[in-house]
């Protein structure tokens, strides 16, 4: 399974037929498809716009701002804490996670909340996952910082 | 992609959609009355444009009318100017040749003018 962190928003994409299945069964993780891919059951209807001040999801937009729903969090300081089922400021996460690189990919505990702290003090903001249902670890590339 | 919402804009240029308050939001019009019209998102820009042509009448209305005013002091300047060129030419032939052919290019812009409005007037009969 393929896993994209926009700014906080995940997409994740199907490798096999039943690999969907096989996730939500090994992470107890709601997903749903959305388009072609699948995203959180929480984020399927985000909105595709915000008004400042307005409750966008969960929380009182910071800004106006029209796109995919990834630009809105990044426009809004917004990521998707997964263990919560909620949209929270990016700015809140105070997560710490550690990164070790194992050959192309680097490696971590569990799936990388964005906005956590690496080791150098930067907050995770996006990222490209990969995981494996028969190690059941995810490994990951393209890790960028806020 | 733009994202366009139905919006209602106050007569202080306050614009609101979806039940709240667009903070920045720039009105398109210079109605300053209330009225009703699209609020166009574009990334973090967001443009109000009233779909109430009441107020656009109303500007074209008022330029018609300014238009008018100037049309017809130009007319009277271009009177005055024949006039006192007449004279002249009945003092000194040729020496009221300025003021004529002064007149003649005001008589020219007030065409112009007039076209405009005929313009406007026909653009304002189009609205709906």
């Amino acid at each position: 399974m393929k896993i994209k962190c926009l700014h906080g928003y995940f997409i994740f994409e199907e490798q096999r037929a039943g690999e969907v299945s096989d996730f939500i069964s090994i992470t107890g993780l709601e997903i749903e498809q959305k388009d072609q891919n699948f995203v959180f059951s929480d984020l399927v209807d985000a909105p595709d716009f915000s008004i400042q001040g307005k409750d966008y999801l969960d929380l009182p937009a910071t800004s106006n701002y029209e796109g995919e729903p990834w630009e809105i969090f990044e426009a809004n300081g917004f990521v998707y804490d997964y263990d919560k089922g909620l949209i929270v400021a990016i700015a809140s996460v105070t997560n710490l996670v550690t990164l070790y690189a194992a050959g192309n990919f680097y490696v971590a505990e569990g799936l990388i909340k964005p906005g956590s702290l690496n080791q150098a003090g930067q907050k995770v903001k996006s990222y490209t996952a990969w995981f494996s249902t028969d190690t059941m670890k995810f490994k990951y590339s393209e890790v960028s910082y806020v | 992609m733009s994202k366009i919402l139905n919006a209602t804009c106050d007569s202080y240029g306050k614009v609101t959609a979806e039940g709240s308050i667009i903070p920045g939001a720039v009105v398109m019009t210079q109605g300053k009355q209330a009225s009703s019209g699209l609020a166009i998102f574009e990334k973090e820009k967001v443009t109000y444009i009233t779909a109430n042509t009441d107020d656009l009448v109303t500007v074209i209305e008022k330029l018609i009318t300014t238009l008018t005013k100037a049309a017809d002091a130009l007319t009277q300047a271009a009177t005055g100017l024949n006039s006192a060129g007449s004279g002249l030419n009945s003092l000194a032939p040729g020496s009221g040749a300025g003021c004529i052919s002064a007149a003649t290019a005001i008589n020219s812009d007030v065409s112009d003018l007039n076209q405009v409005k005929t313009d406007l007037t026909t653009l304002k009969g189009a609205l709906k």
